[in-house]
């Protein structure tokens, strides 16, 4: 009886053993097709910064919308994901002051006429505005919600897109250079004008 | 003793299937979230310019980290910020008929944006304290963040002596340019050197 027992408990002590060796073999199994879906990716990068001195007269300023949209194409999918944004591109026009010489100043004191060469008016992208809007925004179904890093990236092509754009229509940097030139004629003319002297403004080409 | 039998076929083809099944799950809903969604750009609109006359001594070009908390959601990102710091002179008070010019430099203007350089924000990680909340951070959440770290750089140009040396510069040039245009001595007078809206940033 009491060997009878004791194989008993035996048996019952090898079942609990096989078994939570069975289970752990499965855990690991699992745990190993799971870990393979993971992935690392370092890619280190420098960190640039520069603090820059310039001598720039800054005479007209641009902005220019850019609207991009996500949409879902997974047909298999339960739900709809559709998001509009939006935000704004800045171009300057400026003057570079430190190609101003005495030279490009001609007074005539008899007439009281002065005749000013000013530095090509130059054209260059000052910045995005950080945030977006949001024009539009749906997720339905069993759908996941646009997060920040889908938003970085719509915002990532609409930068490329406009970048082109300006980059192959010459008509933005036109209308923003005649804006400026516009502007640097009436305010040079009004600060001589206000000395006693009449000014002829004209342009260096670049 | 019996060798016993710790993994019946069974139990070991089922384990496989089962693992197999949800691996391919997993692989399968990881690769169908991206690369699955259209993103269609719209042509540049809404075109505004504006005409100013400023003076601008400074431009600063920075790559910083973004690392800030919403309640309890987290981002982690990258943002390569480009700014100016400018002079309007439109407003300028000159009076000319003195034999010497006085001019008083005018408040600071210290603009920060994202640049337009390819990859200029990069999001890195987002994640919420709270155990089962969500991790995703809304447009209105993440405007406030980067606000918050737009704050921050102008703040750390006040700071770091940024806006005192353009000030220093402005009043230079602007010595310089005037005394050019006027044929007269041009004394230019600087009441904040450390800047108009330094208080107003930097408190200690």
């Amino acid at each position: 009886m009491g060997s009878l027992y004791v194989k008993r408990l035996d048996f019952v002590a090898s079942s609990i053993a096989m078994m939570n060796l069975r289970n752990s073999f499965i855990v690991c199994l699992l745990v190993g097709v799971l870990a393979c879906g993971c992935s690392r990716h370092d890619d280190g990068e420098a960190m640039y910064n520069e603090v820059k001195s310039v001598d720039k007269l800054v005479l007209a300023s641009m902005s220019i919308s850019k609207v991009g949209s996500l949409s879902s194409t997974a047909w298999w999918k339960i739900g709809d994901r559709v998001g509009v944004y939006s935000y704004d591109t800045y171009l300057r026009a400026y003057i570079d002051l430190s190609e101003l010489t005495r030279d490009d100043l001609k007074w005539d004191d008899g007439h009281k006429r002065v005749h000013l060469t000013l530095p090509p008016v130059r054209t260059e992208f000052a910045g995005r505005d950080a945030g977006m809007r949001e024009e539009h925004y749906r997720v339905s179904g069993f759908r996941s919600h646009i997060d920040a890093k889908e938003r970085a990236e719509i915002k990532e092509r609409m930068n490329t897109h406009l970048r082109e754009e300006v980059e192959n229509n010459s008509q933005f940097r036109e209308m923003l250079t005649e804006k400026a030139e516009k502007k640097a004629r009436a305010y040079f003319e009004m600060l001589f004008k206000a000395n006693g002297y009449d000014a002829d403004i004209d342009f260096r080409t670049l | 003793m019996k060798i016993p039998n710790i993994f019946p076929i069974k139990t070991v083809i089922f384990a496989l299937v089962t693992a197999l099944a949800l691996g391919g799950g997993i692989w399968w809903w990881r690769t169908s979230r991206s690369g699955q969604d259209d993103i269609s750009v719209r042509g540049a609109s809404n075109i505004d310019i504006r005409t100013l006359v400023q003076l601008c001594t400074t431009e600063i070009y920075e790559d910083v980290p973004v690392k800030y908390r919403i309640g309890t959601k987290h981002l982690v990102a990258r943002q390569l910020q480009q700014g100016t710091v400018s002079f309007d002179l439109e407003g300028l008070d000159v009076d000319t008929s003195a034999d010497t010019l006085t001019v008083v430099l005018p408040a600071e203007i210290v603009e920060i944006h994202e640049s337009t350089a390819p990859n200029a924000y990069e999001v890195y990680d987002t994640w919420n304290d709270e155990l089962f909340g969500s991790n995703n951070l809304t447009v209105k959440e993440e405007n406030k963040i980067k606000a918050s770290a737009r704050r921050d750089a102008v703040r750390r140009q006040y700071v770091n002596g940024t806006v005192a040396r353009a000030r220093k510069e402005a009043a230079g040039s602007l010595k310089s340019y005037m005394e050019m245009l006027y044929r007269k001595p041009v004394v230019v007078i600087d009441p904040t050197p450390a800047g108009v809206h330094y208080k107003e940033y930097v408190r200690k």
